[in-house]
């Protein structure tokens, strides 16, 4: 990507995601909708389009692609409609696509997308409409036929159309990753790419650096991993580039992309491109979305994960430790919990971040399955920072027993473990006045300059008390005598 | 036995005893065989028809009958019916049965109603003379060497034949009102949304709608009265509730103002003699005390050609269903996908579904999309605004049902657009949304029977059967 040829050229990005919606039936259709059911299953005279049949409207879906709107500052069209795409296909019973072409849901919309850097890049959204899914042909099963499977047909999509605003498939990527964290924050998708729950398409064009005119751009279909979708765009630059530069010209086209050959291969071209005849849905009236639907649809919004971020960069949480902290609703969630109980953002981080996460880690599990409340992490962290228990003991010793008795005070589990400190000023300053008595050349050395000595005495007394001292409390002590003339 | 005019005449029988639902469904089961040359019924369900007549009988004793205890009723072959064959009268759905009931027809049943069987209709509802099934064509009732009209042509002869009282045709763009007019029958299509489109296989959807075929306005009335209203499975139903039909019919008449469109009754293609009918019942109207009017309609050139955009724009849509693939009709020629979808579809739909088809597949299509479905869709919206200014002004616009009386079979069949004009003043309503009734008001000197047709205002059905009926008692001057 860094060769001279490369660098000579803008490539020029746009994507159109589809977002699965999850709602517990399909869209246009009244039946229920899981991932991995038998096939043909979740079907119903509608799906299957019997003739007779019309579509009904699942509001849930209305609803999910208002808040997605409303999550990426879109304009709402409150009496969107929807409309026919016209085509054959095997997994489209209809022989149309439900979906939307001239009043989408939600138009003129934003997201910003944070980059690995933590800065902010923004990218307008053209539209998002709502539309149904098809079926799947299936031609790898039987060595004759293609078999159909039905269970999707009708489910509901939200698809998402950028603007070309992206610039590098680093920034197309950190777009879908921004889109996936967003849709499952809002609790609109699982955005399980493995399952299909969120599909991309990526446009793809080059220009000269330092041009207006965007070049002819190629669609590629149905990338359905951030991976892939990155891969295949640098590799479409790179085509692109050496088609240009060898004297060639770019047909406007739509490829495909191969993940075994890593590279992108035609699908059809402009010529073979499909007519859909569009038109008016005359079987749905068109949407009629109160403002009072929409308020309460944005009052229902939590706050988004990059107002999390913002928020824990303010409070001083290095980039990296913050993106790791919103990367997931739960986790986030968790955080937000403790944070609030602790009331010390940083140390929460450190807490949730370093042995909360190396359990969740070695169990391989997630945080919903971590047995231990936020409470009871902030009760400990309280035991550290008032100096009752060392960070180490806590972190070794307490903590282990607390997620094997996540019921239990972690006061109670110090006490049993006998991790507590108790208050030893009394002593403290005893053996002190005691060790200074021993060592009076260093005291002499100490008072002269050499203050690196105060650790000698720290470490003398910490030896004494065998680790069961509170080392603020010993440093405290060491430095009133020391000082004391 | 005789021939009852109205379903109160059969019930008021049966609550003497003097009648019983199964003789009734017995005297109908052989007018069937005995007009077997007419065509009517794809399907008679003579054993089950028995059997619901029983239950009926047996409600009717214990006082627990429905509003519709003893109607016996035809049904259109485009009207779902669960564990019923289905199939529009095309060869694509052959052997198809429905898994499940329209609104309309649940409603019926729920009333009481018995279902003799299911008559045949145009292929999948495009005709006008119900000579495109796949059955082939239906008879008219007072001529056998007539065409009944269509789409829903079946259906009204079954009616003017006695076949039965009653039945449910659908109605797109004249298809219940204009094989009344032709089989001297009333045909009643009610307001776009007023009944659920819920298993009334689509042909145009903005335009459907079910309606009853009768031979009076009183069992319009209530049949309508069953079959209207909300339906949370036709998002396009109307909401508002359905006000009680029969009851208004008996609100005493009050002063009317009827317009008459003046293109339509001065069009050159309308027959004399129905014009003058329609010129006779005006000055009866304006002798009882009724305002009657000239109005123009200075869009009626354009309704014919966009309603036929239109209609066909969404067909080509609807159809796509009927590919080979799910169910109904496959090309036993065909082995990949696109000779599936080619050789089914072409072997399936007669020549008419697929005349209109590529139509309405060429209106759509990038590059003719604004010229033709887009113009349309404006026009549309200026006939049904200005359709409605006319109607805020008067009650009721009253115009010819069709401009001649019922044609000899074959004479139309190599002229669709002679055949598509015969829909000119039907199409209207279906274009503007509106309720529209016709009335056998005429008798042609050619022995043939023809209607008048009354138009009135969104959701107004209950004054457009009461003015219906009160046409109906007219007495000469």
């Amino acid at each position: 990507m860094d060769d001279p040829q490369t660098s000579a050229y803008q490539p020029v990005i746009g994507l159109e995601i589809h977002v699965q919606l999850s709602t517990r039936s399909k869209v246009f259709a009244t039946e229920a909708f899981a991932f991995g059911g038998e096939p043909n299953t979740y079907v119903s005279p509608i799906s299957l389009a019997h003739p007779g049949a019309l579509p009904s409207l699942n509001q849930a879906c209305i609803e999910q692609v208002v808040k997605l709107g409303l999550a990426t500052h879109c304009q709402i069209d409150r009496q969107g409609y929807f409309a026919r795409k016209n085509y054959f296909y095997p997994d489209l019973p209809k022989g149309y696509q439900l979906s939307q072409d001239q009043r989408p849901i939600c138009y003129e919309g934003q997201v910003e997308v944070l980059q690995s850097d933590g800065s902010l890049k923004r990218v307008s959204l053209e539209r998002i409409h709502l539309e149904e899914d098809a079926g799947k042909s299936i031609h790898d099963l039987d060595p004759e036929e293609s078999l159909i499977d039905l269970n999707r047909a009708g489910t509901g999509l939200a698809e998402v159309v950028t603007r070309p605003d992206l610039r590098s498939a680093e920034e197309a990527g950190a777009l879908l990753a921004e889109m996936r964290r967003l849709v499952r924050y809002i609790g609109v998708s699982d955005a399980n790419m493995e399952q299909g729950n969120l599909r991309c398409d990526a446009n793809v064009s080059i220009m000269p650096v330092g041009a207006e005119a965007y070049g002819t751009r190629v669609e590629i279909k149905n990338l359905n991993s951030i991976t892939h979708l990155m891969r295949a765009i640098e590799h479409e630059i790179a085509r692109q580039v050496r088609t240009v530069e060898s004297g060639g010209t770019i047909v406007q086209e739509t490829r495909t992309w191969d993940p075994v050959s890593q590279q992108t291969l035609p699908m059809r071209g402009k010529e073979m491109a499909a007519d859909y005849r569009y038109f008016p849905e005359p079987d749905l009236l068109p949407l009629d979305l109160s403002e009072d639907l929409l308020h309460d649809l944005a009052a229902s919004l939590p706050e988004l994960p990059q107002a999390r971020f913002q928020r824990y960069v303010a409070a001083g949480i290095p980039v990296n430790e913050s993106f790791t902290l919103i990367e997931q609703r739960a986790f986030s969630d968790y955080f937000e919990a403790l944070q609030r109980q602790s009331g010390d953002p940083k140390t929460a981080a450190n807490w949730l971040l370093g042995p909360v996460r190396t359990y969740l880690n070695a169990e391989g599990i997630e945080i919903a399955d971590f047995p231990v409340p936020p409470q009871a992490i902030a009760a400990l962290m309280a035991l550290v920072e008032e100096g009752q228990v060392s960070l180490p003991a806590a972190r070794e010793q307490v903590f282990p027993a607390l997620i094997a008795a996540p019921e239990t005070a972690p006061q109670a589990l110090a006490q049993r473990l006998e991790v507590m400190m108790e208050s030893q000023a009394g002593e403290l300053a005893s053996a002190m006045a005691a060790l200074m008595a021993a060592h009076p050349d260093e005291v002499a050395r100490f008072r002269a300059g050499k203050k690196q000595l105060h650790g000698f005495f720290v470490g003398q007394l910490m030896r004494q008390f065998r680790g069961k001292a509170d080392p603020k409390e010993v440093n405290e002590v060491v430095r009133q005598k020391l000082t004391a003339s | 036995m005789v021939e009852y005019q109205t379903l109160a005449d059969i019930q008021r029988d049966l609550s003497t005893g003097s009648l019983s639902c199964s003789d009734l469904v017995d005297v109908y089961l052989a007018r069937i065989e005995a007009h077997a040359h007419l065509n009517a019924f794809v399907e008679v369900y003579t054993e089950e028809a028995r059997a619901a007549a029983v239950v009926v009988d047996q409600k009717i004793a214990a006082g627990t009958a429905g509003p519709l205890a003893g109607l016996v009723l035809g049904v259109k072959d485009v009207i779902c019916h669960q564990d019923h064959g289905l199939t529009a009268s095309s060869r694509m759905l052959t052997g198809f049965q429905s898994l499940f009931s329209a609104t309309a027809l649940e409603r019926v049943l729920a009333a009481d109603a018995i279902i003799i069987g299911r008559q045949a209709c145009d292929e999948f509802a495009m005709g006008s003379s119900n000579e495109t099934s796949c059955y082939g064509p239906v008879r008219n009732p007072v001529h056998p060497d007539y065409v009944p009209g269509g789409s829903s042509g079946a259906s009204a002869a079954a009616v003017g034949a006695s076949l039965c009282h009653a039945s449910l045709g659908s109605d797109t763009g004249g298809s219940v009102r204009q094989p009344a007019s032709f089989c001297g029958v009333v045909g009643l299509k009610p307001t776009y949304g007023r009944v659920s489109r819920w298993g009334l296989i689509a042909y145009a959807s903005s335009f459907d709608q079910i309606g009853p075929i009768t031979r009076s306005v009183e069992d319009a009335a209530r049949i309508l009265h069953v079959i209207a209203g909300p339906d949370g499975k036709d998002n396009t139903a109307h909401a508002v509730p359905v006000p009680d039909y029969p009851a208004a019919l008996d609100a005493p008449a009050r002063p009317w103002r009827i317009g008459y469109l003046q293109e339509a009754w001065d069009s050159p293609g309308l027959d004399p003699e129905i014009r003058q009918r329609g010129l006779d019942l005006m000055a009866r109207l304006r002798a009882g005390g009724h305002e009657v009017k000239p109005v123009s309609f200075p869009l009626l050139d354009y309704v014919v050609p966009c309603y036929y955009i239109l209609t066909t724009a969404e067909a080509s849509s609807n159809l796509s269903r009927y590919d080979g693939v799910h169910y109904g009709y496959r090309s036993p020629q065909a082995e990949k996908l696109e000779a599936v979808y080619t050789r089914s579809r072409s072997e399936g739909f007669g020549l008419e579904v697929q005349r209109r088809i590529l139509l309405g597949t060429f209106v759509l299509s990038a590059g003719y999309y604004d010229a033709y479905y887009g113009q349309a869709m404006k026009v549309r919206r200026r006939i049904r605004d200005y359709t409605l200014e006319l109607l805020s002004d008067c009650d009721f616009l009253l115009t010819p049902t069709a401009p001649g009386t019922a044609f000899k079979l074959g004479e139309k069949l190599d002229d669709p657009i002679a055949m598509y004009l015969s829909d000119i003043y039907t199409v209207h309503a279906n274009l503007a949304g509106i309720p529209a009734i016709s009335l056998p008001l005429g008798q042609h000197s050619n022995g043939l029977p023809f209607g008048l047709q009354l138009m009135g205002r969104p959701l107004a059905e209950a004054d457009l059967l009461a003015a219906s009926r009160y046409l109906m008692d007219l007495k000469p001057l």
